[in-house]
């Protein structure tokens, strides 16, 4: 406990973007050689001798966790005006193993370029506590901190998943988050509008439908998921269901505006089962009721056969797979990881339900192949997206999930890249910036200090 | 009651005024949620009453303890009381969350009241207390009441002063600037009254 407020805690989300540059990126990357996954530090300061190296690997103890996300203990939210407490600090990162269901918890504040595991919450513990598996996104909030998971308590696969809360202190499991979950069975993203008290979270599918790779049968059948969710952050019941129809299979990352004044925010769905294309979605608050909008659609991109994976050669064309999306802290800019296609996009989304495209930078894609502007080849595409707390660094790695990259790309490689942002719109890769992970496929990247996916907000932006 | 016994209970109604747990920060948040200036002052209201409230409770307990209990006793007690709820403080950093930021009046109410109690905000005040052996009722009408509702007011204007400077003047950077961890100095001012009510 810190005498003074945690300096990387900002009360607003424009004032968040004061924040100065990162020096340090941690990179989840995960193996699937039999070797274990690890924590990779990156130096990400251009004036530093170790620029563009892995300052430390924190190889993991077990095999098979199948790192995705991860997330910070504490943040922003540390500010709000009901419980405030900034002295806590931001200085432990929880590392979830997707598949294994374990959970680590690294402390980074006695050397920050060398995190070290201070606790590990192994499978049964979670099942046992929470009554879910297969741990996911993870928040710093209100409560503490908030834990999405895809599975039920039990490794068979099935549902529902759900949030659960670990104590921000003592970083022990507090339990379930949800009262009444009403008719939500699926998991996957959460995020809130704290000034609303309401939580939105969104559905990918159960663990069954997953793992062994996406099912495309069942996708065509509509069986991933299609639903938003909307929840009171108080009573945590659920309020409300947003169904985006079910031919829109998968609805991911949610991205709810960074001022907790404003009640709308963003969502992407993977594939639409009728024509391929991928969408982004517009959610907001109309008279009390939440109602949610398509707002962007990305196209499938026609391609010969002998140029897609097999899953896709009947097709004869390239479907977009939004699989992230980030939202810059003053809700200007949304990036767009078209995965399958190998772009990302650049959307000015300052009017949300009419969205225009300001940038859009190549590598990678099923078809197109594309190399990255050093001249590097890359495997996969843009897939795990970052932006700096100014806006102006995104950063982004290019692994989905391990079975799902082994059915729509051949031997993927793990690379890490970051592209500069022009404040007026417009982006370009960094032609310096490539780094090659090789068998070590890069997922989450988190910023030190924070980034624009890890903090949320209880002021609204000052006008000044 | 003395000029020195109201600068006791006027000082700490600055401090408890002073800190944003206490509701200051809670009225700068709903104001530029709601965009209204006057939420300012109508938030104050029941932030001030439900601060008081818990003032009253405490010193109500305060006075029957000592109706059933020698001077000696009941001041080590008390000494005993706020020392181990100080360190306790120390020790204990958890925090009730139940509220959030789509509150009513009465929510807020409950809230000041809770968070008032929680972190002992009446027990700071029993070192301004001073038991005589007479009935309760006596010292509730000729001196406790009063000595509680200054304290009030001084913490109620000192919180709606700072929350609308903060909203209008100075804005959230004094967050990152000067916010200092008040539950450590909380703990500390307990513990020194805890020593005070022993040897004065």
């Amino acid at each position: 406990m810190g005498l003074t407020a945690d300096k990387t805690f900002y009360p607003t989300a424009k004032m968040a973007m004061e924040a100065p540059a990162e020096e340090l990126a941690y990179v989840a990357t995960l193996n699937v050689h039999g070797k274990p996954d690890s924590l990779c530090t990156v130096d990400v300061n251009p004036n530093s001798a170790d620029y563009l190296k892995t300052v430390s690997e924190l190889v993991l103890p077990n095999v098979g966790d199948e790192l995705h996300h991860f997330g910070w203990n504490a943040c922003s939210a540390h500010l709000c005006p009901y419980a405030p407490h900034p002295d806590v600090e931001r200085r432990y990162l929880l590392i979830p193993g997707l598949r294994s269901s374990r959970l680590y918890i690294v402390d980074t504040k006695d050397n920050p370029k060398e995190p070290k595991i201070i606790k590990t919450i192994e499978p049964e513990e979670i099942m046992e506590k929470t009554g879910y598996s297969r741990p996911h996104t993870i928040h710093c909030g209100p409560e503490g901190i908030y834990v999405s998971a895809l599975g039920g308590g039990s490794s068979s696969g099935e549902g529902p998943g759900g949030i659960f809360l670990i104590d921000h202190l003592d970083l022990e499991i507090k339990g379930q988050w949800e009262n009444d979950r009403g008719p939500q069975y699926y998991a996957y993203d959460f995020w809130w509008h704290l000034g609303h008290d309401r939580v939105v979270t969104s559905e990918w599918a159960t663990p069954d439908l997953f793992e062994d790779g996406l099912n495309l049968e069942a996708a065509v059948a509509g069986r991933y998921g299609h639903k938003l969710h909307i929840w009171d952050l108080k009573t945590h019941n659920h309020l409300q269901e947003l169904d985006l129809g079910k031919e829109n299979q998968m609805v991911l990352e949610l991205r709810p505006s960074k001022n907790p004044k404003n009640t709308y925010g963003f969502v992407g769905v993977v594939v639409n089962t009728q024509d391929l294309s991928a969408s982004i979605w517009t959610w907001y608050l109309d008279k009390g009721e939440w109602k949610i909008q398509k707002t962007i659609t990305i196209p499938a991109q026609p391609a010969a056969a002998e140029e897609l994976p097999a899953p896709l050669k009947q097709f004869g064309a390239a479907p977009p797979l939004i699989t992230d999306i980030n939202l810059s802290l003053d809700d200007k800019f949304l990036y767009v990881s078209c995965w399958g296609t190998g772009e990302l996009h650049q959307y000015d989304v300052s009017d949300p339900f009419n969205p225009k495209l300001a940038g859009l930078v190549e590598i990678g894609g099923v078809a197109k192949k594309k190399a990255h502007p050093s001249g590097a080849p890359a495997t996969g595409g843009p897939q795990m997206v970052e932006l700096s707390r100014d806006g102006k660094r995104v950063y982004f790695t290019n692994s989905l999930y391990s079975s799902w990259d082994d059915q729509f790309y051949d031997d993927i490689k793990g690379w890490f890249v970051k592209a500069d942002v022009d404040p007026n719109g417009g982006f370009e890769l960094d032609k310096d910036f490539f780094m090659d992970f090789g068998d070590q496929r890069t997922h989450q990247v988190r910023l030190q200090g924070g980034d624009s996916s890890s903090d949320s907000f209880c002021f609204p932006n000052e006008e000044n | 009651m003395d000029l020195y016994h109201y600068s006791f209970f006027i000082i700490l109604g600055f401090y408890h005024g002073v800190n944003p747990g206490m509701g200051w920060l809670f009225s700068v948040a709903l104001s530029m949620q709601r965009e209204s200036t006057k939420t300012i002052f109508i938030s104050h209201l029941p932030i001030a009453l439900g601060h008081f409230l818990s003032l009253i409770i405490t010193i109500f307990v305060y006075y029957i303890i000592s109706d059933f209990i020698s001077p000696k006793t009941s001041k080590l007690f008390f000494a005993l009381l706020l020392i181990g709820f100080g360190v306790y403080k120390l020790i204990d950093r958890s925090h009730f969350n139940w509220v959030k930021m789509n509150v009513t009046n009465f929510d807020l109410f409950i809230w000041s009241f809770l968070m008032a109690s929680s972190h002992g905000a009446g027990l700071m005040l029993i070192p301004g207390f001073d038991y005589h052996g007479d009935h309760m009722i006596h010292h509730l009408e000729h001196f406790g009441l009063f000595a509680l509702a200054v304290h009030t007011i001084a913490m109620l204007l000192t919180s709606l002063i700072l929350a609308f400077a903060v909203y209008k003047l100075i804005g959230l950077r004094i967050l990152r600037t000067s916010w200092i961890n008040f539950d450590y100095i909380w703990s500390f001012v307990l513990i020194i009254g805890g020593l005070f009510i022993f040897f004065v």
